[in-house]
């Protein structure tokens, strides 16, 4: 308690942060809101200029951002049927039929109430439960366990915003092939910096340094989204959807208590995942609401719960998600793999010791997600009165600024201009690959988690003297592998059931 | 296309990938004394999975002949326009950010953004010269004033020297009384 408060203390204590603190309230809120544009444009544009702020400033703004932004994402889901991230996927299920039916306003004011009480209740759970799982992290994970752990990771996201298990799969490879470039983690030697292919050779110093990961993201989300929503706009296929602000009714929030709980604890739970644990979390969330629902047939027409269940949980999960990337240094996303470049920019390792190094920063960081939810709350009825006006500036006005801004975000990071045309590589490669269903958000965590789990595999061989069995002897290890073997498992199970309801479901319609 | 001529260019395509690039790690496939697998193991494995992949993908939509389905984002069913502006268009879309990059390495943030700014809002279909120059002020104001003026952020200034000295001098401009 006594932390908190001087986390609060930290972050109100003086005009400046209260400044930044509402700026990346609102900037999340706003980039969550903006077709076209997410909280992780906001936050790769904004990563490079966070070097030069102190570092408890940095951390808040990305923690702030994070909580603003997964909300944000709820209301374009709503309005346009374009989830902000792709933890609020689910809430386009049933949000967006809202829409349609002229029932906007009740939608968003859900997704506003719940997605604030499931992340203030998270940020508590996460101040609760942080230092303890840190404290057994540092006895109990090793090497052999962050690789068991990487792999639960990445088979919990394989199927993720891919249109098939297998996609999703390549799209990790993809992520993590990309990772390989540049220097190994062993013996610093350079990768695919030099290539050669049927006599021609080349080589590049700037491949040496490897690819980072800010200019793909802002290329697979902000660019890709804009040649998408471009091309919808040539097409002549994209509509402006009708908004209303009739909001829900207590009663109306009463029926839905018992879901709303339920995502609060399965959304934290599944946060807690590193790899997806939103976006799993949201998905969760919503399938069990439909699951134990009287009446499953109504949800994806325009049910209240659906949207409850999706928003509760993946603002739940953010809290949760803070837990492996301070306790294990393992982000859960690509925002937080922001805040993992953070911490490193700065000099720090999150990781257990993080807790003892920089006890303070983190309690600062806590508070402002504490708070940010609460922010939400007001900040987010007034959005929901206003924000129908913002979105009715045609996208085609934004498309240009929202490119102009990427431009600037990949090359403010190292005043290169390879960087700007890595991002605009990344864009039309994801405009593509989204088209054939592959999965941005796959590549994005390959990537990330790539260069992790090669430097982790790589300390295990040494420490198992080579001997893939090593991992069984140790139980963390071994129960994370065996779970990610049954994750993958259940997913191709899952995939078979899915291929097979579409086949009966297909012979139905032809009889 | 054929289903079967697609699902083959897909797994051709990521097959000849995943062989380019096995074929590079020829270059770096040094011994390191302490670790036994050396610099190459990893990107081989991954290399691997990425095959394994992309022919696991290809055999079971063969194998599985009511798998007639796309497998892309779900699509508005409305009949393309195949006239050749929409083909400019389109393909403007697209290339205009790359002809952009070009010219800024060359011309500078300041002299080539605001031309690409009209340019792709007319590529947008917005025609109204009011809305084209609108449009680019705010955008432009906006993005000097946080950008340029606040975070002091650097920008491309040109490598032609007409354009190097233009870009310095709004740059001034913009920052009077910093």
């Amino acid at each position: 308690m006594v932390d908190f408060l001087a986390g609060t203390l930290a972050l109100f204590g003086d005009f400046q942060t209260i400044m930044i603190f509402t700026f990346a309230l609102f900037g999340g809120m706003l980039f969550g809101a903006i077709p076209g544009v997410n909280m992780l444009t906001l936050g790769a544009v904004i990563l490079p200029f966070t070097i030069s702020m102190q570092p408890d400033h940095a951390i808040m703004v990305f923690a702030t951002i994070y909580c603003a932004g997964v909300f944000g994402g709820a209301i374009t889901a709503i309005l346009f049927n374009i989830p902000g991230a792709p933890e609020n996927a689910p809430t386009c299920f049933d949000g967006y039929p809202m829409t349609q039916k002229g029932e906007a306003g009740k939608a968003i004011g859900a997704a506003v109430s719940f997605s604030a009480l499931g992340g203030a209740v998270s940020a508590v759970m996460m101040m609760a439960a942080t230092p303890l799982i840190a404290k057994w992290a540092v006895t109990s994970f090793g090497p052999p366990e962050i690789f068991a752990l990487i792999c639960f990771g990445l088979a919990v996201s394989a199927s993720v915003g891919a249109k098939t298990l297998w996609k999703g799969w390549m799209s990790i490879f993809l992520g993590l092939a990309i990772a390989t470039v540049g220097t190994d983690p062993v013996g610093g030697i350079r990768r695919f910096n030099e290539w050669s292919l049927f006599g021609f050779e080349t080589s590049s110093y700037y491949l040496s340094a490897g690819i980072h990961f800010i200019p793909v993201i802002l290329g697979f989300f902000a660019v890709s989204e804009v040649l998408t929503q471009a091309q919808n706009i040539a097409q002549g296929t994209r509509e402006r959807p009708k908004a209303s602000m009739q909001l829900p009714t207590i009663a109306e929030f009463w029926a839905v208590r018992i879901t709303a709980f339920r995502s609060m604890i399965l959304g934290f739970f599944a946060g807690v995942l590193p790899g997806i644990g939103a976006t799993l979390a949201a998905f969760l969330g919503y399938s069990q609401a439909v699951r134990w629902s009287k009446t499953p047939e109504k949800y994806g027409k325009g049910e209240l719960d659906g949207v409850v269940a999706s928003e509760t949980a993946n603002n739940a999960a953010t809290g949760a998600a803070m837990i492996p990337l301070l306790a294990l240094g393992l982000p859960g996303g690509a925002l937080t793999a922001m805040m993992l470049g953070i911490f490193q920019i700065h000099g720090m390792e999150p990781g257990p010791l993080i807790f003892i190094n920089s006890h303070d920063l983190v309690w600062v960081m806590f508070a402002a997600m504490f708070w940010a939810n609460v922010a939400i709350l007001g900040l987010g009825w007034i959005q929901t009165k206003t924000v129908v006006h913002i979105l009715r500036i045609p996208f085609r006005w934004l498309a240009p600024g929202i490119l102009l801004l990427a431009v600037i975000g990949a090359f403010a990071l190292r005043n290169l201009l390879i960087d700007v045309w890595v991002m605009l590589l990344a864009g039309i490669v994801g405009y593509l690959l989204r088209r054939t269903g592959y999965s941005a958000a796959g590549i994005v965590l390959g990537l990330i988690l790539g260069k992790l789990g090669e430097s982790a595999f790589a300390k295990s061989m040494q420490l198992l003297d080579y001997s893939a069995l090593g991992f069984i002897d140790r139980p963390i290890a071994a129960f994370l592998i065996i779970a990610a073997l049954l994750t993958v498992v259940n997913s191709i199970i899952r995939e078979i059931r899915a291929t097979r309801g579409a086949k009966a479901a297909t012979k139905m319609l032809m009889d | 296309m054929s289903r079967q001529v697609m699902i083959l260019s897909e797994w051709l395509f990521w097959s000849v990938l995943a062989l380019i690039l096995w074929l590079q790690t020829g270059a770096f496939s040094e011994e390191i004394a302490e670790y036994k697998f050396g610099a190459d193991g990893w990107p081989k494995m991954v290399i691997l999975g990425l095959f394994v992949g992309a022919t696991g993908q290809a055999a079971l939509k063969w194998f599985d002949p009511s798998d007639g389905a796309s497998d892309g984002e779900d699509e508005v069913a409305v009949a393309p326009d195949r006239s050749w502006q929409k083909i400019g268009q389109k393909l403007a879309i697209f290339g205009l950010p790359l002809v952009y990059l070009w010219a800024m390495h060359r011309i500078g943030f300041f002299v080539a953004s605001p031309l690409f700014i009209i340019a792709y809002l007319y590529i947008l279909e917005v025609r109204n010269w009011r809305y084209l120059l609108g449009v680019t002020a705010i955008v432009l104001a906006i993005i000097f004033f946080v950008f340029v003026r606040l975070f002091y952020v650097a920008v491309p200034v040109g490598a032609w020297e007409t354009f190097y000295a233009i870009n310095n001098e709004i740059i001034t401009y913009i920052r009077i009384g910093l």
